[in-house]
Formats: structure tokens, C-alpha cells, sequence
């Protein structure tokens, strides 16, 4: 069977450290002011605010990037076929394809898209992260590959390695003895905007 | 994939298309650039094979995880960090500010080259010096001011910033300052839990007492009191989280909803500096309900010892406290054989009254009732209940402290308070305990003094705290000149006016060693810049980790940037005091050459290769042979030491300013609290680009309620302000605040005005020296404009 790709955050270990947020810039080389990877905070209006009245108060976060999408509306839209699915359940762009007319910006649900809309502001000035992270420029869109340039090597993603909390799992769906598989099956993984038909291809479990 | 998509066209369908490629070559591209639209479609290119050298480091300030990195070098520069293997995976770590050092070290705004004050002080000019000029000037100052004054007008000044033997605040600054016989003006800052806490099991403040974490996961119950772990020690934090998916019940006290009370089973929001009235409601219901574990009380503890009525001191024969024997109703020396000791009772022993520590201590804790406490700490009373018979009865359990509940003045009165709950309910030195924190850093590893003190020579030891009234009052020493490292002083300790208006004009001499113009080096005659941890080699003390660590260097240092050991070497050098500074490989050498390491096969050459060794035993859980390291070699909750101050036992006072009872309450209604964040540990971190783009200012956040009754809105500017100064900064509504507190990140560098180390006080406790950072009291107002200053 070919592979499924596919993402499984604990939201009940999560703490909303913003590790794999630093550490997806870091590795896939992800200008200033621009996130493949967010912790939203579900709570009150701020980061790390809560909601309720001190001391009824509640809060929780919510990692966000890329669903990869089994149904992604994203590939639909694109005019120039910059984004597909790939085999293995992997949405990805070609940046050398994309033109950054941001029709699929429009059509991702969950926003999680980025642009560039300037030549990439790095601090420092020179490009990091993986040597072999596909290169961008200004003009194209771009978001969370689960880092294809380590899972082609056979690797997690880098989110998966470095998360303190151990929350993130990363593994192929299809192989049902694998660690993703049975955190879907046995703690009933959900989808965002299960609503949409979209099947997004990240669980979450609580 | 990325490989095969460079070359379709659109005629192509996606599967045909992979299908019909699947042939092309597997190495990895670059992307084209597209200035020519046509580009994309000519054929894929073979990417040039990138040189790239990977190094294992480590990085280590105060939060202590010292995390082994590995470092990516790209043509010089670091590209990369992540967690390093070790040899348990479950300490593999990294966190979100580790993996900024790139950033860090090729920071735009890194101190280039050594630099002298061109204006006054605090103005911001400066002038371009040598190394070579710098280490000149700095030696002749020294000595000048050693001759006309003594060897101790030299204090030298650090703090935590780097836990590298050589480089850091624990090797190489005791040997700086030993050898040129000046003041070290040092020690932890935060002091006042251990202080208590330490001294009944009989260790040091800072020593191996505690289960290492990953022994945490077998715990039932889990207190974390004033800790913010998942924040402050997020790598710790998976161990209590998997704690927790064993069955375990989590508990955490603090008065903010922080990120970790959020996970817990119970959050016990008290009143700020009420930590201890709650432990004494603990301890009361533990003893009341018979939860105490009454084998390890009578047999590994204090509790029977006969306490005299009048000096408050043990009942001895000899050196050996007393206990009532219940079968020959007498006297016997604690470790008697065939002897039934009595828990309870007043009993005269030659004449004197003496009553059992187990007695005293139900008198301290009596009138603790569910209902008193809860007054005092504006708890429900039924969590005190329910917090006393999980630890006692859900175990085995234990006590987590951080720091937040350790800054107020009496705080000792709490880390007292907490060993004595873990030896009434029987949890020490078992799988599955916490004892207070984990950390192995400094025993025994720092103490090889011969290295520390190569001369013969000592310098003399003053608590930082102290070094404030040490200057204004040129007493007990005469301190002209500061040379200041590991250390952001004005921003990391208290009443900051008081330094730039009293302490600072005293000084003749401002040395300070950093990567980056903080507020610390705004004041400084000379500036020197300090290389970044991947920049240097040495061994590293390990903080919470049961491992010898050593750091090996990634890149050479940027710009001028010297390690501190090497800038030791040249002051060192031009005072002719060279010899004491060798090369740093050898100095690193000479270090390990201590018998606790050898005893152990750990060399030199094996710890360069391997890089991070274990040096405790697999699991380390110390105190399973029920042996302390008191006097009695029992658990001695009933401290005679603190007898004269009537502190034996643990007592409930409030603190100076953040009590309900202080003079101030009226007219300064909040209580600052300045809590540790994730984006910072203390005040390291805080330029940090991508840390700065998920936190951008600093922000006073009020509880709504409050901040409604003030008439502030939220993102007004607001000033807080108290009689020692104000701080100007965003007010921003947060709900996870304490009504009657007022929450600013600490660690800030600037503010539009002030600074909120203005509003913190020196005061300490005797013979405790630490800093009352949240013991503060402040008022709030909207700040509608007029001069910032």
C-alpha cells in the first residue's frame, strides 16, 4: 500500500511553548514575519490569555499548519498545478511553478498559507536551516511541507523532533501499526473543519 | 519528490506525470531562479554538494537544562541547531529560544570590538579600543586601585548567564577573583526556599537531593509550587506529563493561570505570599486525619526528638539528640537499640521540661484550620483538604518548587514547610518523589577548589545583595571598581535608582563583559565583547541532568569576541598573574582532575569524546537508605538553629510589602509580580528576532476587573510606580491575572520610561540573601503623557 503521511498533535500535551513554531522557521529557512507553523492560543483575545473570569478560566492551544488536505481545495484552484498532492499524501509546491497569484491562499480554509510579498527579510542575512530545503523567492506561496526535505531522507519532520512535550507524532496512516495510526484509532483523532470535506491529513487528539 | 517536479509541463496529468519521472536522478535541487519565466522548464540541475560540519555544543544559561545542541556549520556560519542525542533519549532537548542561537551569534547588533566611555556615563558614546589597549588599561586600573586601596577595592561581579566552567559564573570568575585576592560578588539570587529547605535533610542549597526527572514519571501526585515549568523548564515538563498519563494527579500553586496550572488537576490560585499558611494547612490536616506515615516519622525523622523548654534545643546525651523511650519510660539517645521511641508528650528529662518536635510542630500547626486557611490564602477550603490527602495518601508524591513562590522575604519559612510535609508523609527516598528540584550542577562538580584557587589565594565572598550597601558605605570592603560578567545586573536585581544614583557614583571603574549593549553595559567605562557558547570549548556544569557535559566550540569567535577565560588570561597576563591562567584546553584538563570524576573513570579524554556523561546512578533517587546529611542523619524538620529567631519550625508571617497587613496596602493596592516566561530566561533572550516577533513589548497585564476600577482600558500605557521609582508600559486586559496584581514579564532590557527594577527593594533576611523580587507593592495609573524619563 503506498503511504499516508500524516501529522497527530496531542492537544492534551501541548503546552503552547512555540518550539515547533522556532523550530519549523529554523529548519525551512522561513523569512521574518512569516509562519508555516502557529500556536494559537483558545482562549481570550491575546497569546496566552485566557477565557472566563479569574479564577473560572480556561485555555488551550491550538498548533496550526498545513493540513495537508486529502481533499485540498488548494490543488483544485491552483492554475499552474504548483501545488498537488503528492503519492504519499503530501501537499507540496513547486515554487519554481508557482505565480503567486494566491488563488490558493483564498481557497485554504484554515489560512495557513504564506506569501511573499517582498524579497525574504532573514535575520541573519544569509539562508539557514537544512541545506536542502527547497529554496524560495519574492512572488510565490508558500507553507509547511512537513519538512520534505528530511521525510524524503527518511527523517521526521523537524517540529516532530525538537517538540519538549513530545506532542507531535508523524508517521504514515496507512501502516496501522504505526504510532499515528493508533493514536487516531484508539484516541479518536480529529480533523479541523471536519465540516468542509477537506480530510485533512493532521489529527489532533485530546 | 522535490526532484522530479521541476520539468512537467501542463499537459501533463500530476499521476502520469510522477509515474512517467519517476526515473529521474535522486539527488536533491536547488530552486531556479525565475527571472527568466522559462526557466522551469529546462532540466533539472544536480545540486552542488554542500560543505557542511556539524558540532556538538551545549547551551546553558540559568534555566539550568544545559541542552546538548547539535550545531550546523555552514561556510562559517551556524545554519543550525537541534537537540543532540544523549545517551538517555529522554533528555534529549531543545526549546524555542535554543534554537534561536543562531541568531544570537550572528546577531546584527554583537558588540564588535572592545570599547572605551567617550561621554559620560550612560550617554551612549564610545570609542573603538584594542584588546590589546583594553587589557592595558584594565590591568593598571586594577593595580593602581589595589595599591592605594587594597586588594579588595576589586569586586568582581557575576551572576548566572553561562554555566561553562571556564567562561562561566562558577569556574573561571572564582579563579579570576581568588587570584587577584579581590571581592566576588555572587551566589544565586534566588536562595530563600533552599535555604529552608536544604538544611533539614542536611545538604547544600544546591546539591544532588533530589530523584533526577525522569524518574518523575513513577509519581501519584505531583506538587509544583510557584513553578511554571512548562514555561520556565519546559524539557522537564514531558516527564510530569507522562506522570500525569500514568495516573498521576497534578497539583500547581501560583496565583497566575500559567500555562502549567492550565494542566493541572488542581490549580490552588492563592494570595500571593500565603504559600506557606497553605503548607501549614496541609500540615495540619495530615497530622489531624492520622495521614502521616508514622515509620518514617518516629524512625527517619526529628519527629520524636525531645526538645528542651528552655533553650529550645535538642535534649542530648553526648552529641545524640534524646527521644522518650515508651518502654522503659526514660530518656534514650535516638539510635538506641530496643527502644520504642514516643511520637507525642511532655516529659521531664533531668529536670527540664521537654516535649517531642512532633508536638511543637501540632502546636505551630493547629490553629491551621481548613477555614483559617482559607482566609488567609483566599483558597476554598476544602483544596486544602484535598491537596493534604493526595500527598499523604495518593503516593508516592512530592514537591516541585520553582522560584515563584521563593521571592518574598520569610520564604525559607515555606521551603521549611514543604521538607516537612515530604518527611511527614513518608515520600523521600522513594521511586517516584521530587524533592523540592532537581539539580546536580554544583555538587560535587564545582568544588575541586585547588583549581579554583590556584595561588593559595581566596577572594572574599560577598552575597550579591549585599554588593549595593558594600559600595555606598565603602564597608566591610572598599569597592572603587566592578568588573562585571554573566551578568545583566541592572536588570537582574533590585532598586535599580539606587544603583545608577548611589552605587555608581562610588565606582571609579565599570567593567563589563557581554555580547550585546544591555543596561548593565550603558554604564560601563569599557566594554568587552563576549563570545557566544558555541564559540568556546570547555566543560559545562549539568544542571538538572545527571551528566558531566562538556562543550566543544562550533565556530571560532565573530568579530573581536573573546571567551572569558581568554580575556582573564590578558588582564591576568599584564598584572603578572599569567601563570595562573594556562591555555584553555589545559585549564579544562587540570579541572577534571578531581577524585569524585576519576573514582568514577570519568577522564578528561573520555569526556571530550563522549561529551555528556552520567555521573549519578541509573535512577538516581538519593535518601533510600533513610541516611541524611544532618547531624543526627535524620530528616530534621525542627531547624535549632533558627530557634533564637523562634523560626525552629515552620511559622506563617507575612513578608514586608505583599501581605494583606502592610503599611503600604492603601496606598500601593498591587502586589508586582514578575514572573519567567517562555521567551526569555531572565534577561537572556530578549533581542532575539523570532522571540520578538511572538512577543514584541513588554506589557503590565491587569486583570480587567482591575483595570476597569482604574479607569485604564485595555492598551492604554499605563505607569506603575511606588516610592522607589515607575515603569511606563502597554496594559494589556489578561485574565489569567490575580485580581490585586499587577504581571510584567521580567527580564525586559527597556521600557518607554523607567524600569521595573525601579520598583523592587534590596531588603534581605539575615543570614538569607536573597531577593524579595515579588514582595513589592505598587500603584497604577493611566499614563497620559508628559515627560518620559
Amino acid at each position: 500500500m503506498t503511504k499516508k503521511y500524516c501529522m497527530v498533535i496531542d492537544l492534551k500535551r501541548c503546552i503552547g511553548c512555540h518550539t515547533c513554531e522556532i523550530a519549523c522557521k529554523l529548519e525551512n529557512d522561513v523569512p521574518m514575519g512569516m509562519y508555516w507553523n502557529r500556536i494559537l492560543t483558545e482562549g481570550g483575545k491575546y497569546m496566552d490569555t485566557p477565557k472566563g473570569e479569574y479564577p473560572n478560566v480556561q485555555r488551550g492551544y491550538l498548533p496550526l499548519a498545513c493540513q495537508h488536505c486529502e481533499n485540498a481545495p488548494c490543488v483544485k484552484v491552483c492554475p499552474v498545478a504548483a501545488t498537488y498532492k503528492s503519492e504519499d499524501g503530501r501537499v507540496l509546491i513547486d515554487y519554481e511553478r508557482c505565480i503567486g497569484c494566491r488563488y490558493c491562499m483564498a481557497a485554504c480554509p484554515y489560512s495557513v498559507r504564506v506569501f511573499n510579498w517582498q524579497e525574504p527579510v532573514r535575520i541573519p542575512d544569509f539562508d539557514y536551516g537544512s541545506a536542502d530545503t527547497p529554496k524560495r523567492r519574492r512572488g510565490v506561496v508558500e507553507k509547511c511541507s512537513f519538512c520534505e526535505q528530511r521525510v524524503n531522507k527518511g527523517e521526521q519532520p523537524f517540529c516532530v523532533e525538537v517538540c519538549p512535550a513530545r506532542a507531535r507524532h508523524f508517521g504514515d496512516l496507512n501502516d496501522s501499526t504505526s504510532e499515528v495510526a493508533q493514536l487516531v484509532r484508539t484516541r479518536k483523532g480529529e480533523q479541523l473543519l471536519e465540516n468542509k470535506g477537506t480530510k485533512p491529513q493532521v489529527y489532533y487528539v485530546r | 519528490m522535490q526532484n522530479e517536479k521541476k520539468s512537467k509541463g501542463f499537459t501533463i496529468s500530476r499521476r502520469n506525470f510522477l509515474k512517467g519521472t519517476a526515473a529521474v536522478g535522486a539527488a536533491g535541487l536547488i530552486g531556479i531562479s525565475a527571472n527568466n519565466s522559462l526557466k522551469w522548464l529546462q532540466p533539472a540541475q544536480a545540486k552542488p554538494e554542500v560543505k557542511e560540519n556539524i558540532v556538538r555544543s551545549i547551551c546553558s544559561p540559568n534555566c539550568w537544562q544545559t541542552c546538548n545542541h547539535l550545531v550546523t556549520v555552514r561556510a562559517g556560519k551556524v545554519v543550525k541547531s537541534a537537540p543532540a542525542p544523549m545517551p538517555e533519549q529522554d533528555y534529549n532537548r531543545i526549546c524555542l529560544r535554543g534554537l534561536t542561537h543562531l541568531q544570537r551569534l550572528h546577531h546584527p547588533e554583537r558588540i564588535k570590538y572592545p570599547m572605551k566611555r567617550a561621554g559620560e556615563r550612560g550617554e551612549g558614546k564610545w570609542e573603538k579600543i584594542s584588546w590589546e589597549e583594553a587589557f592595558s588599561t584594565i590591568a593598571e586600573k586594577f593595580s593602581q586601585l589595589q595599591e592605594k586601596y587594597g586588594k579588595q577595592s576589586i569586586a568582581v561581579v557575576g551572576q548566572s548567564g553561562n554555566y561553562g566552567v571556564l567562561n562561566g559564573g562558577y569556574g573561571g570568575q572564582y579563579r579570576f577573583s581568588g587570584v587577584l585576592e579581590a571581592v566576588h560578588a555572587s551566589g544565586s539570587v534566588d536562595s530563600s526556599i533552599p535555604a529552608g529547605f536544604a538544611p533539614t535533610i542536611g545538604t547544600g542549597i544546591f546539591d544532588a537531593f533530589s530523584n533526577e526527572s525522569s524518574d518523575w514519571v513513577n509519581a501519584r501526585t505531583i506538587i509544583l509550587w510557584g513553578s511554571s515549568c512548562a514555561e520556565s523548564q519546559i524539557n522537564e515538563w514531558h516527564f510530569i506529563q507522562e506522570a500525569k498519563e500514568k495516573g498521576a494527579r497534578l497539583i500547581v500553586i501560583d496565583p497566575i493561570f500559567t500555562a502549567t496550572a492550565q494542566k493541572a488537576d488542581i490549580w490552588v490560585n492563592l494570595r500571593p505570599a500565603s504559600d506557606t499558611a497553605f503548607a501549614l494547612g496541609l500540615l495540619r490536616e495530615i497530622m489531624v486525619q492520622g495521614l502521616v506515615d508514622k515509620d518514617f516519622v518516629l524512625h527517619r525523622t526529628c519527629a520524636p526528638f525531645l526538645v528542651r523548654s528552655d533553650n529550645k534545643q535538642f535534649a542530648r546525651a553526648g552529641k545524640k539528640p534524646l527521644v522518650w523511650d515508651s518502654f522503659s519510660q526514660s530518656a534514650k539517645a535516638h539510635d538506641s537499640l530496643g527502644i520504642s521511641p514516643a511520637l507525642e508528650g511532655t516529659y521531664q528529662v533531668d529536670g527540664v521540661v521537654c516535649t517531642t518536635a512532633y508536638s511543637l510542630l501540632w502546636e505551630k500547626v493547629k490553629d491551621y484550620t481548613p477555614d483559617k486557611v482559607a482566609e488567609l490564602t483566599e483558597v476554598p477550603a476544602s483544596m486544602v483538604v484535598e491537596v493534604a490527602h493526595l500527598l499523604a495518601a495518593n503516593k508516592p508524591g512530592g514537591i516541585k518548587y520553582g522560584f515563584g513562590a521563593d521571592r518574598y522575604h520569610h520564604a525559607n519559612l515555606l521551603g521549611q514547610s514543604m521538607a516537612t510535609l515530604l518527611a511527614l508523609t513518608g515520600n523521600i527516598g522513594k521511586s517516584g518523589n521530587i524533592v523540592g528540584m532537581s539539580f546536580y550542577g554544583f555538587d560535587p562538580m564545582v568544588y575541586n577548589t585547588s583549581w579554583l584557587f590556584p595561588a593559595g589565594t581566596f577572594p572574599a565572598v560577598l552575597p550579591l545583595i549585599q554588593l549595593q550597601e558594600t559600595i555606598i558605605k565603602q564597608d566591610p570592603y572598599p569597592v572603587k571598581a566592578i568588573y562585571i560578567t554573566c551578568s545583566n545586573l541592572l536588570v537582574q536585581t533590585t532598586d535599580r535608582n539606587k544603583w545608577l544614583k548611589e552605587v555608581w557614583p562610588k565606582l571609579e571603574f565599570v567593567v563589563a563583559v557581554d555580547q550585546f549593549m544591555n543596561n548593565t553595559m550603558d554604564y560601563a567605562d569599557i566594554v568587552l565583547p563576549a563570545a557566544h557558547y558555541y564559540e568556546t570549548e570547555e566543560p559545562v556544569l549539568a544542571g538538572d541532568i545527571p551528566y558531566v557535559l562538556y562543550r566543544h566550540r562550533a565556530v571560532e569567535p565573530l568579530l573581536e569576541a573573546k571567551p572569558d577565560w581568554e580575556i582573564y588570561q590578558g588582564i591576568a597576563g599584564k598584572m603578572g598573574l599569567g601563570k595562573y591562567f594556562p591555555e584553555g584546553l589545559q585549564a579544562s584538563k587540570e579541572w577534571f582532575d578531581m577524585p569524585i570524576l576519576k573514582q568514577q573513570g570519568i577522564t578528561f579524554d573520555k569526556i571530550r569524546q563522549e561529551q555528556a556523561v552520567r555521573f549519578l546512578p541509573k535512577p538516581y533517587i538519593p535518601w533510600q537508605d533513610g541516611k541524611f546529611k544532618t547531624e543526627s542523619g535524620k530528616v530534621e524538620f525542627y531547624l535549632e538553629k533558627m530557634a533564637p529567631q523562634g523560626e525552629e519550625l515552620p511559622t506563617f508571617k507575612w513578608p514586608l510589602e505583599a501581605g494583606p497587613d502592610s503599611k503600604l496596602a492603601e496606598k500601593y493596592p498591587f502586589v508586582l509580580l514578575t514572573r519567567h516566561e517562555k521567551f526569555r530566561i531572565h534577561s537572556q533572550y530578549e533581542n532575539q528576532p523570532w522571540l520578538r516577533e511572538l512577543n514584541p513589548e513588554p506589557v503590565a497585564d491587569l486583570n480587567p476587573k482591575d483595570a476597569v476600577a482604574n479607569g485604564i482600558a485595555d492598551g492604554d500605557m499605563v505607569e506603575v510606580y511606588n516610592d522607589r521609582g515607575h515603569v511606563v508600559l502597554k496594559c494589556r486586559y489578561n485574565e489569567s491575572i490575580r485580581p490585586g496584581v499587577v504581571h510584567i514579564q521580567q527580564g525586559w532590557w527597556r521600557y518607554p520610561a523607567g524600569h521595573h527594577q525601579e520598583l523592587t527593594h534590596s531588603q534581605y533576611k539575615d543570614g538569607i540573601f536573597n531577593y524579595s523580587f515579588f514582595d513589592v507593592r505598587v500603584g497604577l495609573r493611566k499614563f497620559t503623557g508628559g515627560e518620559l524619563s
